[in-house]
């Protein structure tokens, strides 16, 4: 293709636009949409400068499920979940959301008509049909506006109009419980806080698929055991898809239903290990055996040399080339 | 109070203390009026010539005024424009450069012949000396946008507008601002600049026209209220972007509003 990267994007914006947009608010209407399902078939990804991050990767997450993933630093964890958002396109295989939406690479062959349909873009230019949200490892709030115009801005985007997305940002605040810092700017707010406001931008839309790149890892340990249980709390009333990037074990196994473990460049799936711990969960639980045995499953997983040690853990990571 | 006082006081002080010691200098060592004036001298003239002094202020500021609101709509959206396609940036914003170092006396005549005698020239002049600053800091404000929040605009399907209205140009704001505070002093400086070469025949003169005719006619001691005044205009323009942008910026900041928490 000789279209430059830029104008194809912009190309893409005018196609995705128009199909996004009555999606989006339909999302933002219905009220209890629970989660969508998530299905990764053979997903590599090599960056351009020969860069390995992701072995071919299946995976299959029902619709209202709280996967965790887990690896080392410096692995496929974000990349990952920055494919699953179309927001970095594959280099093979496919990433399918139940609503329609697919990530495929342009390089497959089977998927060469469906990367051409408008619904179904082949690399992220929107289209994720308004069920996805994404939340940074860092809040990345606007600081000219207040908490409340920050949540406000996807349903903005989505062209609802104002006095319904003034009520769902409200909603979305309280959820939080920051009901009370609505007027407030980001400058005013302690880490925690802007977090929180982050997580509410996130929720506005009421996605049924939520990613969360290691979104409580900058905070202090108690704000951050704290934080985990509103986002559990707040997972069990909506039922939506939850994929949480993490590398904490206790913090995986507090939150997760299921816990998958990459390993190092291009990641692998290591284990993929159902936590076997009641659904509901509390502070207390961090006190007992079983979340103890549970943790150490993932810390096992996570610090154990990968099966095929001698060619993928000693060779420098650009070089790994031929692994697969 | 106490801190308008703490922050007031010394360069007031100061500046008695530099008049003070001009004052004593000249007197001491006895030195000509048309060399140097003394303030005292300098004070009794500009009162004396308040009139024609103030009109030739008020001249100057409206070119002045007229060049920095052009070289703000312009070069913001010189600045956008600049950013909104790679091909465009590496084509045109070598150009923007010459902006900058194209000598200003040279082409002076040139805006006259463009644009005809009084004001307009000197707009003109005040225009390109103060447009520069501009683009070159919303250029540079508007590559620094967050990455993430551009990712996440696009997440939610904004297009290419709404990414530039909500988070692109918002963003940018703080250095756009350094731009315009820079270019208001530089508006006054081209304007005074524009005068000098846009002849004034008679009437009412602009600044810049004032000092050529006290020079001729040795008027040292009005030389130095056109100076001053000429200062304080760069300083009043100034003075006002930066309310402006603290204005606009007051609550990015980590303790813009202390204690409302």
């Amino acid at each position: 293709m000789a279209i430059p990267g830029r104008l194809r994007g912009f190309l893409q914006y005018c196609l995705d636009m128009s199909a996004h947009k009555s999606n989006q608010q339909d999302a933002a209407a219905s009220p209890a949409a629970g989660g969508v399902g998530v299905r990764l078939q053979g997903v590599t990804k090599v960056f351009a400068g020969g860069v390995e991050a992701l072995g071919p990767i299946d995976l299959d997450i029902p619709a209202g499920q709280f996967v965790v993933l887990l690896g080392p630093s410096g692995g496929g964890k974000t990349t990952l979940l920055r494919c699953l958002a179309g927001l970095e396109p594959v280099t093979a295989g496919a990433v399918s959301l139940h609503n329609g939406y697919e990530n495929v690479s342009a390089a497959s062959s089977g998927h060469a008509a469906v990367s051409t349909s408008p619904s179904a873009p082949a690399s992220g230019g929107g289209g994720r049909g308004g069920d996805l949200a994404f939340v940074f490892q860092s809040p990345h709030l606007m600081p000219w506006r207040t908490v409340l115009r920050n949540v406000e801005l996807p349903l903005e985007l989505a062209g609802v109009d104002r006095a319904a997305r003034r009520a769902a940002a409200a909603e979305a605040l309280e959820q939080v419980q920051l009901a009370d810092a609505m007027r407030r700017y980001p400058a005013q707010l302690s880490g925690g806080m802007a977090m929180r406001v982050s997580l509410a931008r996130a929720l506005v839309t009421k996605p049924r698929l939520l990613l969360m790149d290691e979104p409580f890892g900058a905070l202090d340990e108690l704000t951050r055991m704290q934080l985990d249980l509103q986002l559990h709390t707040l997972w069990s009333r909506r039922r939506p898809t939850v994929v949480f990037v993490t590398h904490s074990t206790t913090e995986a196994t507090f939150l997760a239903q299921r816990a998958v473990v990459l390993s190092r460049r291009p990641a692998r799936v290591v284990l993929d290990h159902r936590i076997d711990l009641p659904a509901e969960r509390s502070e207390a639980l961090r006190g007992e055996a079983a979340f103890h045995e549970q943790s150490r499953v993932l810390f096992h997983a996570l610090a154990k040399p990968p099966e095929t040690a001698p060619d993928a853990a000693s060779v420098e990571p650009g070089v790994i080339g031929e692994a697969s | 109070m106490r801190v308008a006082l703490r922050l007031g006081l010394p360069p007031v002080v100061a500046a008695m203390l530099l008049i003070l010691i001009w004052q004593v200098v000249t007197w001491v060592f006895d030195i000509p009026a048309y060399l140097l004036p003394k303030p005292g001298a300098v004070a009794l003239a500009s009162i004396d010539h308040a009139p024609e002094l103030l009109r030739g202020l008020g001249m100057t500021a409206w070119s002045a005024g007229v060049g920095f609101a052009l070289s703000a709509l312009v070069g913001i959206t010189l600045g956008v424009v600049l950013t909104s396609t790679d091909l465009i940036e590496r084509a045109f914003y070598p150009f923007s450069v010459f902006l900058q170092t194209v000598p200003l006396i040279a082409i002076a005549p040139l805006l006259v012949v463009w644009f005809g005698f009084g004001w307009r020239p000197v707009a003109a002049a005040a225009f390109i000396s103060s447009v520069f600053p501009v683009v070159a800091n919303t250029v540079a404000g508007l590559r620094s946008t967050d990455r993430q929040l551009l990712e996440l605009i696009r997440l939610y399907g904004g297009g290419p507008v709404s990414t530039l209205f909500k988070l692109r140009l918002p963003s940018a704001l703080p250095s756009i601002f350094t731009g315009l505070r820079i270019a208001a002093g530089l508006a006054v400086v081209g304007s005074i600049v524009g005068e000098f070469v846009a002849s004034y025949t008679g009437g009412a003169l602009p600044l810049g026209a004032l000092v050529t005719s006290y020079v001729r006619s040795f008027r040292t001691d009005l030389v130095f209220s056109v100076v001053v005044l000429a200062s304080l205009l760069g300083l009043v323009m100034f003075a006002l972007v930066g309310m402006v942008s603290w204005l606009t910026l007051r609550h990015w900041y980590v303790g813009a509003q202390r204690g409302s928490y």
